[in-house]
């Protein structure tokens, strides 16, 4: 089976990985509104699915600022993702990385994330994380 | 980050537990967004206190904070709650979850909230150019966009840290250097409020997470302007919109704006795009409950007696209201209303305070439909009570609840 690996380079913000880690990536082309998009009691998000130790890769946040508790809430619940991983820093997310202590990353090329969704507004794949880069099997 | 005596004071427990953890998580934010230092606040406005938002996790770490001896050191408000205060055409919430709301409530009262609205600048107006830490978007982009005071977007959580400790990290709006925009819009003048939110959630769409510059003034007045930030504010995570010619800046960010405006990308919110996005949610024949809400942002009491008297012209003694409900949500409670409610109760029409439909699982309440006049409530409706929401204008909303 064909595995290229595309890497990206990551920037961490929040939190660091103690070691690399090899897991699902999801990839969301269109900002979270964590309030509307995300239950904390299950790990899921509407019309998309689970992520619980997934790495979740997204935009960034929108919407109500009620969202640091929602992620919050994934820790209570024990549905925390393994790492965020967003284009752009919002205040809520940042607050909600630092009380749930998911790691939080900036994705400093985008674009190339972009490529591998295409039109798609997710798309599922593997990938091997550090804290320096992201490596995705397309 | 630079801390003073004092604040060191605090992060080493001198002050007691409770302000050195809520001081531990502003400096920690503040460290990662590379603040050069802390600043005083005049007023928190926190957010996240519906028990459907929250749960249990939330309710344990605000009641933790109570138990822990917090005490807001700055005067603080916080958003509504849930609709516990009510029924819906008999039908209550669980008493589980009342019971757990106002457990939110009381703890939240203790430490020294003064009032529940999610429009806290009509409770204490900010001065131009004050500090503040206010959760809330449409809050945020008032106090930004309108008063000129200055305030992030905080998180929920954030924002009862900084009224625990009277401080917030100096970065982002507190900073003018930060205030730049990224684009600039020329937009269709709407002609009802309705239009106006359509404006701010598409305006959102285009402008997620930077601040831009409404080159043309064409709102109305200031409910066309309230409702469209907080439409703005559910589809971007920008805290300010720069009104030309109404916001409030410095003049040397003025200076910026102008030598930048030219350069800025263009875009145009047309009335078509305008058309399109309320066409979508325009009221189809529906059967079941339906629950009409005005409100969102809460309406200032001169709003709310203004609806009353249409509502009252138009209503007769025959008049055959069944199956639907209309909550007008009011930013405090309306001290003439005494010997009005009775005829209000009777054509099902509640004129509510303190509390949002918008944070409430109206499908628990057995609400089929909702019709309002706010892109806001309509997103979040759909999102978390799973229910169809219709879009129209105030008058539309009123004239429909009336007739069927």
């Amino acid at each position: 089976m064909d595995r290229k690996l595309m890497s990206v380079r990551i920037r961490n913000v929040y939190g660091r990985l103690t070691k690399q880690i090899c897991s699902d990536v999801m990839i969301l082309t269109r900002p979270l509104s964590y309030l509307a998009d995300l239950n904390p009691e299950e790990g899921v998000l509407k019309d998309i699915g689970n992520i619980k130790d997934k790495i979740l890769i997204y935009p960034g946040g929108v919407g109500s600022t009620v969202g640091s508790y929602i992620i919050y809430g994934l820790k209570i619940n024990n549905k925390r993702p393994i790492a965020l991983l967003v284009k752009y820093i919002d205040v809520v997310t940042l607050v909600g990385s630092i009380l749930a202590d998911i790691p939080l990353f900036i994705v400093e090329d985008w674009e190339s994330i972009m490529s591998l969704v295409g039109n798609s507004l997710v798309w599922m794949g593997r990938g091997c994380i550090n804290n320096e880069v992201i490596q995705i099997e397309r | 980050m630079y801390l003073t005596k004092e604040e060191e004071k605090i992060l080493n427990g001198e002050l007691g537990e409770v302000k050195a953890l809520a001081l531990k998580i502003i400096v920690k934010v503040g460290e990662v967004l590379k603040a050069e230092k802390l600043i005083d606040i005049t007023h928190a406005h926190i957010s996240g206190i519906s028990y459907f938002n929250i749960r249990d996790y939330g309710l344990r770490f605000i009641e933790d904070l109570k138990t822990k001896g917090a005490k807001f050191t700055v005067y603080t408000t916080a958003n509504p709650y849930a609709t516990v205060t009510t029924d819906f055409l008999g039908r209550t919430l669980p008493n589980d979850i009342i019971n757990k709301q106002y457990r939110i409530v009381n703890a939240l009262k203790d430490m020294g909230v003064n009032a529940f609205t999610c429009a806290p600048y009509y409770v204490r107006r900010p001065k131009t150019g004050e500090h503040l830490a206010w959760a809330e978007s449409n809050a945020v982009l008032y106090a930004n966009s309108v008063i000129g005071a200055r305030t992030n977007r905080e998180g929920g959580p954030l924002a009862l840290m900084s009224a625990i400790v009277g401080k917030t990290y100096y970065w982002g709006m507190h900073d003018d250097e930060c205030i730049e925009p990224c684009m600039k819009i020329l937009a269709y003048t709407p002609e009802t409020s309705m239009e106006a939110s359509a404006i701010g959630y598409i305006l959102g769409e285009i402008c997620p997470n930077c601040i831009p510059l409404l080159e043309n003034m064409v709102f109305r007045n200031e409910a066309y302007i309230r409702l469209f930030l907080a439409a703005f504010g559910t589809t971007s995570s920008s805290p300010m919109v720069i009104l030309d010619k109404l916001t409030p800046l410095n003049k040397n960010v003025r200076e910026k704006i102008n030598k930048l405006r030219n350069d800025l990308e263009k875009h145009q919110i047309s009335a078509y795009d305008v058309k399109r996005l309320v066409k979508e949610y325009k009221f189809k024949e529906t059967g079941g409950k339906g629950l009409y809400i005005i409100g969102c942002p809460h309406l200032t009491p001169q709003e709310t007696s203004y609806i009353l008297e249409v509502l009252l012209n138009k209503i007769s003694a025959n008049s055959s209201i069944r199956m639907r409900e209309l909550w007008l949500i009011s930013m405090e409670s309306l001290s003439r209303l005494g010997n009005i409610t009775k005829e209000l109760s009777r054509f099902n029409i509640k004129v509510l305070h303190s509390v949002c439909p918008i944070v409430t699982r109206l499908d628990m309440l057995d609400v089929d439909y909702v019709v309002t006049d706010s892109f806001k409530a309509l997103h979040y409706i759909r999102k978390i009570s799973g229910i169809e929401v219709f879009i129209d204008n105030r008058e539309n909303v009123l004239r429909r609840f009336i007739y069927g």
